[in-house]
Parts: structure tokens; sequence; C-alpha cells
């Protein structure tokens, strides 16, 4: 039993942040309709830049990590002016493609300035956990889960409140209709670039924390693809969902199946995502259209 | 087969001139010429002159052109990778052929897009709420949309993807109002509605005319109907302009009437309206 609820907790904290790196996924394919392969670059990149401003620099960690996801916003913003401005309206193959050469760019400029090595943030949290009810929490999860419970609620405002939250829903329904209606597209992706840039960096950054800084974020940060698909790909609630159901899903494999199959850790997600897939085809909260006329 | 050969030669403008209207001209349409990818040639010297406080019907066959006349005014052509390669378009006596929807809709152009494109996944008022363009005035709007379309407001947190067709039909309509509008480019409203339903929206927009100081430049197929609310009728045929009027001599004009209305007399049209239909649009097409 003990075993069970201490699988789920880790299995939540780092299902969150899963969810947190689809979420930035979700909001860029919304609007823009692109699929971004480099997300998990982004959210390797948002950790790097957290080390860089708290560790090279010395900047306290909260400040940090505000310094580095304002920095990524307006990554995000330069990355559609440049990069993907110029290709609306071209096929989508080519638009994949454009981030799949985004991504290893990325990539190569880490390794460039930071090699591959492994750091880590200058220890901010207690060293004692806090327990509750026999389950162990380390202060990094407790923290890693209430920042993404903020971007959680901060993101589902933001959509459901502002005027400019729903422009970004019209858009993402249908441009040219939005477009008509006086919804100025170009912004909106824009925006939308800068909030997934900046929620991958967040991602990131609670990443780092709670395992390392490192080259291979990128490739945790791509888990964002199975959550995303899982939970349906026009679904912020899904992104959020759908990052728990495999963090915890992951976790609990690793416990209770591993010993026996080597490897099924990482697998159990994919096992479940086409199952899913088979009921459900769009996702378990995607969008169907609706047919009517 | 060209329905009134003397249409291509007619001097341009010649026929805008004789809108004679007392109003302010509002929209000059000046000879343009539109490409779609830079060569399909989709316009050619189309001419068209909206007065304020008038309903100016554009009629024509499938595939002449007129979603291609609103979207070039409306700037919307622009996303369809189309282009206004010659003449121009004057709105308020200011060149607007090169700005973009979002600017145009500030100058007061607003379009309402062919096959009622609600936002489906959204509410009734979050739709017109996307529509809304002034922050400060958004209540009043929004209340004055419900005033015209009053089934609207009985519904406002519905999702609108299931709504009746007529319902969305004035949806639409009513988010395009929350920009105030000075000129409505309204595209194919009555396109698979009851035509009792169609009577009530056009009644509805006549209204909005004479209330909120609006012109409206309608599109449709349902010519008869078009044209019973409009002051003046442009007839297009292959990206041309072939004929214009006055709404009320368009209907008495023997051309529109047998070709394009399909109608000598009424008893007639209804028991052969589909051969009738096929033969004009044979016709039109030729
Ligand atoms: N985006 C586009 N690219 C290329 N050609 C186009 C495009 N849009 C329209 N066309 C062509 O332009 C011509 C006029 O189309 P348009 O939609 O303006 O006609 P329409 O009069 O509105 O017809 P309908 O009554 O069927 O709506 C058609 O031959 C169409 O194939
Ligand atoms: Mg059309």
């Amino acid at each position: 039993m003990q075993m069970i609820l201490q699988g789920i907790f880790t299995g939540l904290a780092v299902g969150a942040i899963y969810g947190l790196c689809a979420l930035g996924f979700v909001i860029i394919y919304k609007s823009t309709g692109i699929l971004n392969v480099a997300q998990g670059g982004l959210v390797m990149l948002g950790s790097f830049l957290c080390y860089t401003f708290s560790v090279t620099i010395g900047f306290p960690m909260w400040l940090s990590f505000i310094a580095s996801v304002a920095l990524a916003f307006l990554l995000g913003m330069i990355i559609d002016r440049l990069l993907f401005r110029p290709m609306i309206g071209q096929p989508l193959l080519g638009v994949v493609m454009m981030t799949i050469a985004f991504l290893s760019i990325i990539e190569g400029v880490t390794i460039f300035i930071w090699s591959v090595n492994y750091y880590s943030y200058s220890t901010v949290f207690p060293e004692t956990p806090i327990e509750v009810g026999g389950v162990i929490m380390s202060h990094e999860y407790v923290w890693a889960m209430g920042v993404c419970l903020f971007f959680f609620i901060l993101v589902g405002f933001f959509f459901r409140y502002t005027r400019i939250g729903l422009k970004m829903r019209a858009v993402s329904e249908d441009q040219l209709a939005a477009q008509a209606a006086g919804v100025g597209v170009k912004t909106i992706f824009s925006l939308s670039w800068a909030i997934g840039t900046a929620i991958a960096a967040a991602g990131g950054i609670i990443l780092g924390l709670i395992s390392m800084v490192y080259f291979g974020l990128s490739f945790i940060g791509l888990k964002a693809m199975p959550v995303v698909i899982l939970g349906g790909l026009e679904s912020i609630l899904g992104a959020i969902l759908g990052g728990i159901i495999i963090g915890v899903l992951e976790n609990l494999a690793g416990i209770y199946l591993e010993p026996y199959l080597s490897g099924i850790k990482d697998v159990a997600p994919f096992v479940v995502l086409m199952i899913i897939l088979i009921i459900k085809p769009h996702g378990l909260f995607g969008l169907e259209r609706i047919e009517r006329i | 087969m060209e329905l009134f050969p003397s249409g291509g030669s007619r001097k341009p403008l010649e026929g805008a001139l004789l809108n004679q209207s007392l109003e302010e001209v509002l929209l000059t349409v000046n000879n343009i010429e539109v490409k779609y990818l830079g060569v399909i040639l989709v316009l050619r010297g189309v001419y068209m002159e909206v007065r304020e406080r008038q309903i100016v019907s554009l009629l024509g066959a499938n595939g002449a052109g007129k979603t291609t006349v609103l979207k070039a005014i409306s700037g919307l052509l622009k996303s369809e990778e189309g282009e206004v390669t010659d003449g121009k378009i004057e709105f308020l006596e200011e060149r607007v052929d090169k700005k973009n929807p979002e600017e145009l809709v500030r100058l007061g152009i607003i379009q309402i897009l062919e096959g009622r494109r609600v936002f489906q996944h959204l509410t009734i008022e979050e739709n017109l709420l996307v529509g809304s363009t002034n922050p400060a005035s958004t209540k009043t709007d929004l209340e004055k949309c419900y005033g015209y379309f009053e089934p609207l407001k009985r519904m406002q947190n519905r999702i609108t993807g299931y709504l009746s067709g007529g319902e969305q039909q004035m949806l639409v309509i009513a988010r395009a109002l929350m920009a105030r509008p000075k000129l409505m480019l309204l595209d194919e409203p009555s396109m698979g509605l009851a035509p009792l339903l169609v009577q009530e929206i056009f009644g509805i927009v006549s209204s909005l005319m004479k209330d909120e100081d609006m012109s409206v430049l309608l599109v449709e197929q349902n010519a008869l109907a078009a044209l019973s609310i409009a002051d003046y009728g442009y007839v297009m045929e292959s990206g041309k302009i072939v004929l214009d009027g006055a709404a009320n001599e368009l209907r008495e004009n023997e051309d529109v009437k047998e070709f394009y209305l399909g109608l000598s007399d009424l008893g007639k049209r209804r028991s052969y309206r589909e051969v009738k239909h096929y033969k004009r649009r044979k016709r039109w097409l030729g």
C-alpha cells in the first residue's frame, strides 16, 4: 500500500511536468496548426537558461526561473517571426521539416555553449523530505507539482476569461472566419509561440530541478508527443490529464513490472496510448468536428 | 455563349453612374482584376459602387466570381494567395486594396463568409465577443445584437456547433455587427434555409441598414429574394459584370427574368423548378 501511494505521488509529480510540456506543444498546435517537433529542445533550453542565470550569474532561484521563462517568451516571438511566419500557407511537410531543422540547431547550440555535461542548480530546498502518511515527498517534487498547478490554472484562466485567449480559441477553430471577424491572426500566432515556448522552458526548469540539467532533457521533453496524442491534439485539459496519466502509469509500471520485464517502464505509456487510440481515435478529450448543416 | 454580349464592351463605371442615389458614395470598385496564385485570372474589370444606407446585391451563377469580389474588398484574398493585380478599391475616398482584413474591419468593412462559419466549440456569447473590436462598448453592442436577433439571447451560453442553420446565420451576422461596420459584405445568407427564415433574416438586414446606418453588399443565388430588398444590383458572369441597374428595373428586365430568375410566371416555375434550374446553370456556365 505504502509502495503504491509512493508510486502514485512520484507519478503525479512527473506526470504534471509531462503535462506542462505537452501544454506548450498543444498551445502552439492549436492556433498555428504546426506540429512542433522541437518542443523537447525548447524544454531542454529552458533548463540550461535557468542554470546560467542561477549558477553562472548567481541570481536567486526564483528570479532565475522568472528570467528564463520571460526570455523564452521573447524567444518564442522571435522564432515565430523569423522561422514560421514566412512559412504561413506552405505545405505541412515543409513546416514540420522546419521544426526538425530548428531542433537540431537548438541541440547544436546547446552542445556548443554548455557541452554534454550534467549540471545541477545550487540546492535551494531543504534536504529532509516531507512525510505524509508514510509517503516521502521531497521538496523538489512538491514544488514541481505546485508550479505545474499554477501554470495549469493560469493558462486555463487565460483561455477562458480573457479577450485575447478567446480570440486564440477562435483562431484555432477557424482561421479564416476569425480573420474575417477582425482578429489579427499574426499577433495570435506570435503570442502562441511565445506562450508555448515559455511553458516549455518552465517545464524544462522543473525537470532540471528533480533530475539534472543535461542534454537528455530534450528527449524527456519529447514525451509531450504521446501525452498530447493521448489527451487529444487540441485539448488543453487533455494535455494536462494525459501527462498525469502517463506519469503515474510509467511509475507504477516501473515499480511493479520492471523486475519481471526490464524496460517496461518506458514502453507502458505507449501501450496505453495504442489501446486508447484504438478505442478513441481523437484521444481522450480531442475535438470531433461537429457535423451539422 | 455570352448571355449579354454587350456586357463585355460596356464602358467601365458607366453602369455605376446609373446608381443615382442621393447618398454619399461609400465604396467604389474601379475595374479590378484579380488573380489567384499569380496566374489564375478570376476577375476582369469588375466595377461597382455602394452608397451609404444602401443594399446592393451581386448576382451570378456558381463560379462567376462573386465571393472573390467580396474577398477583394475585405482583404481576405491575401490569405488565399489571391491579389488585386489591376484597378483599385476605394472606401470613403481612401485606397484600401492593399490593406489587410484586420485594418479593414477597423475602417468599417466586414465580410460574412459563406457557409455560416460559427466557432463551433464556443458559446453564442463567446462568438459575439470575438467579433467585438472595441472593449469599451462591448456590453451595449451585445445588447444591440440580442435586440435584433432575439433567439440568440435565450441561448447565449450554448455551444454553437449544434444550432440550426438559421440560428447560425443569425449568429454570424450578429458577430459582424459587433464590429460596428459601415459596410457589411454578406455572402449567400439564404443558402439552405427555408423561405420563411430567409424572409426573416432579410427583414433584419433591411432594418440594420436603416437603423445602424449601414450598407450591405449582398451576394445571392436567390435572385428574387435579393432583388426584393436591394436598391441596386449587379449581375456577374465568368469574372465580369454583365449587367447592372436599379433593383426594380433588374427584376423587370426580360433577360434577367428569363435567364436568371428562371421564370416568366411563378406558377410555372414551381412545377418545372428542377428542369429550369438545370437549364439556367448550363446557360450561365456556357
Ligand atoms: N483560392 C483559390 N485559388 C484558385 N482559384 C480560386 C480560388 N478561389 C476561387 N477560385 C476560382 O475562382 C472562380 C470564382 O470563384 P468564386 O468563389 O469567387 O465564385 P462564386 O461566384 O462565389 O461561386 P459560388 O456561387 O459557387 O460561391 C472559380 O472558378 C474558382 O474556381
Ligand atoms: Mg461564392
